[in-house]
């Protein structure tokens, strides 16, 4: 990039920052200061002077007189909801930087009729299939076996099992981690690779792996696979392709298989279809949020709301509203545990336990932040202010009273419970008190 | 008031230079010898306290000499009262910073 070009999209981006009343005036000096330097620069670092730009605006940031900007935006709807959005947006996007969450969302690009196979189990089958902690489960027998007694029910199936060889590069010999695997495993792929002569192994490797051990050197390198093709279980640098013969029989290693039909009968395995695989995390959410959405309204049945209940129109809006948040924080949720879950390397059984405690968080926020609005404008309500004392709450009201900005009306949260006044109570003011507010 | 108001070591140096004739933002960081991620932030805060008042240059003289127009920096009454002050109270500010009338606007 031209480094003037460099220099004023860091002023542009520093901008941002500052207020916009005084934006045009701080960008304009900057831009006259820079181009005075640029023709007698005196020995002065022109991106360091830039850098300077962003804590200047950062100060001119802070002393806005501007009262608490990121409440006011949290205060409008639409804003509510756009946060909501970016912060879901954010948590795949971060999922999508992570490698063993990559693999997950990205397994949805495989065919539907792949799978990957483990013994049958009796304990949970997402775990007996090795979804949330993928382990070599099959040995070479079994695979033998599998491919003797089922082998019709599939048109391909291959076996792999990962290891750390040693292997001769240009630069010595390094220890690698390769899977070890059945010349059918590219094929079943879609991954196009030269067929493998028999009895004489292959190596594939990884683009990385290339350039990091061969240093771009395809001398007994058979092929070269970009890194993103590769999105079953085990973190791999390469592959050692052999006869199944070669492998090793005892230990364990994973199975893919490719279906003939739409399922596998009588099967002394299960399966696990890759493609699946983003959705099932989706699906383990889904349940635990709806069990912690009724748990709340069950818990919050009776004690608030009550006298904001609206009709029409305005209860349409408010309804509508909070199953917008609800779809958007369903997708921050499972993101987001995903996200948590994969901290290990791969995605782990913590994934659920993530999930579920974000599913209480994210339903407790949903029904507070409802609780907060006016039911009217749906912003959210301010200005607090305690009223009465606990110690007198037999002789008078005793809690909050919030306010709507735009007048729509009063609310008032009871501090404790008391037989005359356990609800929340909405004072809807009318249109009558709007001239008094802006 | 303003007179009382004391500050920091930077600041007095910045208000000093300003004094001296360096009025805008870069004579004043060669000069304190301050990055920029420094001078202009307190200048900011100079101009905030009203110890400082900045004007654009007028725009047919930068054109008359094809270049951008400048924002200068000069004391305020005020200004000029805190940086007595504080040239008490900092003695060797007025070896730091050397005058410089050509730059003054």
């Amino acid at each position: 990039m031209n480094p003037a070009t460099l220099h004023f999209a860091m002023l542009r981006s520093a901008a941002i920052l500052v207020p916009a009343a005084q934006r045009a005036d701080w960008l304009a000096e900057w831009r006259s200061e820079l181009w005075h330097i640029r023709r007698d620069p005196h020995g002065v670092n022109l991106t360091a002077f830039c850098m300077g730009a962003f804590r200047d605006a950062l100060w001119l940031w802070r002393d806005d007189p501007c009262p608490d900007r990121f409440s006011l935006s949290a205060e409008s709807p639409g804003l509510c909801l756009a946060w909501l959005a970016a912060l879901g947006v954010a948590c795949l996007g971060l999922g999508l930087l992570l490698p063993a969450v990559r693999i997950v969302l990205l397994s949805s690009l495989y065919p539907r009729n792949l799978v990957m196979l483990n013994p049958a189990w009796d304990g949970d089958p997402a775990i007996a299939d090795g979804f949330f902690a993928p382990y070599p489960s099959v040995a070479r027998k079994s695979f033998e076996s599998l491919k003797a007694t089922e082998g019709n029910q599939f048109t391909g199936l291959a076996f792999y099992v990962p290891a750390n060889l040693p292997v001769a590069t240009p630069g010595g010999k390094r220890t690698l981690h390769l899977a070890r695997t059945t010349p059918e495993l590219f094929h079943l792929l879609n991954i196009p690779v030269p067929r493998a002569r028999a009895g004489t192994p292959m190596l594939v490797l990884t683009r990385s792996a290339w350039h990091k051990y061969f240093q771009g050197d395809r001398q007994d390198v058979t092929a070269v696979v970009s890194d993103d093709l590769w999105r079953l279980p085990a973190r791999v640098d390469g592959w050692l392709l052999e006869d199944a013969s070669a492998l090793p029989a005892s230990t364990k290693g994973f199975v893919l298989g490719r279906l003939r039909f739409d399922t596998l009968r009588n099967s002394q395995f299960h399966y696990i279809r890759l493609a699946d695989r983003p959705y099932c995390c989706y699906g383990a959410v889904l349940p635990m949020f709806v069990f912690s959405c009724a748990l709340f309204a069950v818990m919050t049945f009776g004690s608030s709301g009550g006298d904001m209940r609206t009709m029409g129109a305005t209860g349409l809006r408010r309804a509508l509203f909070l199953a917008a948040k609800i779809l958007l924080v369903l997708p921050i949720v499972a993101f987001g545990a995903l996200d948590l879950g994969s901290v290990g390397g791969s995605v782990t059984p913590l994934y659920l336990d993530v999930a579920l405690f974000g599913s209480f968080l994210a339903t407790r926020w949903i029904i507070a932040d409802q609780r907060g609005r006016c039911p009217v404008c749906l912003r959210l309500l301010a200005h607090p202010v305690r009223i009465g004392e606990s110690s007198r709450i037999l002789l008078e009201w005793h809690g909050t009273e919030l306010m709507c900005d735009r007048g729509h009306g009063l609310l008032y949260v009871p501090e404790w419970p008391a037989i005359w006044s356990g609800r929340n109570r909405w004072l809807d003011l009318g249109s009558s008190w709007s001239g008094l507010f802006h | 008031m303003a007179s009382e108001l004391k500050l920091s070591h930077t600041s007095a140096m910045i208000l000093k230079a300003i004094d001296s004739g360096h009025v805008y933002g870069f004579g004043v960081m060669e000069v304190t010898g301050l990055p920029s991620g420094t001078v202009y932030p307190a200048m900011r805060r100079l101009e905030r306290d009203s110890l400082i008042r900045s004007r654009w240059e007028k725009q047919a003289i930068a054109d008359a000499e094809q270049r951008p127009p400048r924002k200068y920096y000069t004391l305020t009454t005020s200004g000029r009262a805190t940086l007595e002050a504080s040239q008490k109270r900092y003695p060797l500010l007025a070896n730091l910073i050397p005058a410089n009338a050509g730059e003054k606007a």
